[in-house]
């Protein structure tokens, strides 16, 4: 299975260097307020996407149509932040202070959420957790949709690691080097120089109950720039630099 | 080319039991609400789920979807792991596990919480452990869009087994209680403190409840088709829906595929109780349902979360298969302008919808298609209205604990006022649905 990548964008970098998100213009600021750091880093990866859509989507024959184009999300921790922080908050201020947008924003499908109404997108939107696996997982549920429906299909990925997460999981040794990013693509059942395939053995993959080191976590910032960007601009085919996701990026 | 995908297995646990007991539950009006755990406010009723849950199994929401799974293997359910892919629904995943570990860690105590259990917080968790546990050979996911995500999760098992990504596709829901869950929907007001009463012109909120349910779909026709499944997003708001119900007007007839509104025998509502949601739910059920009865199950077994699209779905498949319409715990007198089940019907039903909406503006539908035997006679007791009567004896506003914890509906009485317009309200909706069944046998 395979699709065209008609449009893609990536941000990302690593914990010790991290910056804020820039919003994207399209996104009013009031909004940009209440989006969890996932969500802003899946906003300013799909921004640019969305934009070149409608003229990608021209040139192969394909209508980009925000009241119909899905929109799959895979993030690997979720909005382990957001729920970090509703749950700081009811431990300190107690429960008559509980933060409702802290709550609303704890659901793993908030940044799609954010996304779909800066954006505008009514299609069907989909939230996929998968680990160390959860691009492959997000690209196979894209692949295997654009395969029934045909059509063009958004995917975006992103994870944050912010401070206080990520000291949790030092205290048990389990991180090593992380980052976080967020990445979009505008995918087409349509012939192109730059395609992206599942492998054939990707369906049997697993994600290892006892690989939770650096590596997994590595894959969860699946938009870290030297990954996807490099491989597509280079023109190489080259599998994702990740254990575990079995994907191909054909240039 | 159509490939059609059938239901080949399935099972719910929820409060009211296993699925012969949640049927039963909800035909007996059964309401299992009662106090939550110790670390839960005292006053807002939850449905826990009473089993034999493995004590070994330190993740509820795990320990809710093995047991489920345990049971249905009891009764003879083969799970060949080869080629079966895992597909596991839930919103708060291994959520109660990790409060532990945030807790002490926010307090500034010494962090006693096993490291395993903090790693196992993360999203995909049920899923990885549901795979591993069978042995699934196939893809593992969790699929979280929130409330629609047991909905949304037959659409990719469908699509998966479609493309030949796996063999049998294994639909697993499963939300355990947690403080996020609780504690987030009391500070969006959106918990009763009486009752949940779905689609009742007096609702004032939801209850959460615990549960687990499975759906094992394969390939090729079978008695209980797989019509469609169909997700719409509102871009409207993050918790509120669209006023109106546009996005689940288009979800549902997506997912019906090409037939015809008035095609649609029986609905499973999301129906939360809450004012918005159903008051929205309502307005979308007369344009895309309009002659569909509909049945309201979270006024016994509580919102299950990311579970209620399986657990629901599982119940509107033995509903059809059974040839009942389940009553509506918890509602006395329904909405305007939709057919709420009030007590028990027999009905024969082609074609059902189970739908969900979800924070993030989502909607979702899942159609099944029943051609099995008819098991029961076609518009039975479609002329009585034992929902008349049992509108005073389910007319009490508050919830009283049993000595067991469980909790039963209050008898009090209902104003001569009040109960006689509560009788026009049903004679109109009984009025328009004759109607329009008229029109259709015409």
């Amino acid at each position: 299975m395979k699709a065209a990548v008609l449009a893609h964008h990536a941000l990302g970098w690593p914990l010790s260097a991290v910056q804020d998100v820039v919003r994207p213009p399209t996104v009013e600021a009031g909004a940009w307020r209440r989006f969890s750091r996932v969500a802003r880093l899946s906003a300013a990866a799909v921004a640019p996407v969305i934009a070149a859509a409608p003229a990608a989507c021209e040139a192969v024959g394909v209508v980009f149509d925000r009241d119909e184009v899905p929109l799959f999300f895979g993030t690997g921790l979720g909005e382990y932040s957001s729920s970090y922080g509703f749950l700081k908050s009811l431990v300190e201020k107690g429960p008559a202070m509980a933060s409702p947008l802290l709550f609303q924003n704890s659901v793993h499908n908030a940044a799609a959420g954010h996304v779909s109404i800066a954006f505008g997108l009514r299609g069907p939107s989909e939230t996929i957790c998968a680990g160390a696996l959860t691009t492959l997982r997000t690209f196979e549920r894209a692949l295997c949709w654009l395969a029934a429906n045909g059509g063009c299909a958004l995917v975006v990925l992103a994870d944050d690691v912010n401070a206080d997460s990520a000291e949790g999981w030092r205290l048990g040794g389990v991180l090593g080097q992380v980052g976080e990013g967020g990445a979009a693509f505008l995918l087409a059942a349509v012939p192109a120089r730059a395609a992206i395939e599942l492998c054939a053995d990707a369906a049997g993959r697993h994600a290892e109950p006892g690989s939770r080191g650096a590596a997994d976590f590595g894959a969860f910032c699946t938009a870290d720039a030297h990954g996807i960007d490099a491989a597509l601009e280079r023109g190489v085919e080259a599998a994702f630099d990740y254990p575990g996701c079995v994907l191909r990026v054909h240039g | 080319m159509h490939v059609p995908v059938h239901l080949a297995a399935m099972g719910c646990l929820t409060a009211l039991g296993d699925l012969d007991g949640t049927m039963s539950g909800l035909r007996r009006g059964v309401v299992p609400f009662g106090p939550g755990p110790a670390w839960a406010p005292a006053d807002l009723p939850v449905a826990l789920v009473h089993g034999d849950l493995d004590p070994l199994d330190r993740h509820r929401t795990f320990a809710l979807a093995k047991q489920v799974l345990v049971l249905a293997r009891q009764q003879g359910l083969d799970l060949d792991p080869e080629g079966l892919a895992v597909v596991f629904a839930t919103t708060t995943s291994a959520m109660l596990a990790g409060e532990a570990a945030i807790e002490e860690r926010v307090s500034g105590r010494p962090v006693t919480v096993p490291v395993d259990l903090l790693v196992s917080h993360l999203a995909h968790q049920p899923a990885e452990s549901v795979g591993e546990w069978l042995g699934a050979r196939g893809p593992r996911l969790v699929v979280s869009t929130a409330c629609t995500s047991g909905t949304v999760a037959f659409g990719i098992a469908a699509d998966l087994l479609r493309a030949g990504r796996c063999r049998r596709a294994l639909v697993v829901g499963a939300d355990a209680l947690c403080r996020t869950t609780v504690y987030g929907f009391r500070s969006l007001g959106a918990h009763t403190r009486t009752a949940c009463r779905p689609f009742d012109v007096e609702r004032d909120g939801m209850a959460i409840g615990e549960g687990a349910a499975f759906a094992l779909l394969e390939l090729g026709e079978g008695a209980l088709e797989l019509v469609g499944v169909a997700s719409r997003t509102d871009a409207h708001h993050l918790t509120a829906p669209e006023p109106g119900g546009g996005g689940l007007v288009r979800a549902i007839r997506a997912a019906v595929g090409g037939a015809d509104a008035d095609a649609i025998d029986h609905v499973n509502a999301h129906a939360t109780g809450t004012p918005t949601n159903d008051g929205v739910e309502a307005a979308a059920l007369r344009v895309a349902a309009p002659s569909a009865w509909v049945s309201a199950t979270k006024g016994a077994t509580g919102h299950t979360l990311g579970a209620a699209g399986v657990v629901e779905a599982v119940l509107l498949a033995e509903s059809m298969r059974r040839g009942v319409i389940p009553p509506s715990t918890g509602c006395r007198a329904a909405v305007d302008g939709v057919a709420v089940a009030l007590a028990e019907r027999t009905r024969v039903q082609r074609l059902g919808v189970s739908v969900n909406l979800a924070f993030g503006g989502h909607n979702a539908a899942l159609a099944l298609r029943y051609r099995g035997a008819s098991p029961g006679a076609e518009y039975t007791n479609e002329l009585q209205h034992p929902e008349i009567a049992r509108t005073e004896t389910l007319a009490g506003p508050h919830l009283r604990r049993s000595p067991q914890g469980l909790a039963e509906p209050t008898s009090s009485a209902v104003s001569p006022d009040r109960a006689l317009e509560r009788r026009k309200v049903i004679a109109d909706a009984e009025a328009r649905c004759a109607e329009r069944r008229h029109r259709r046998a015409g």
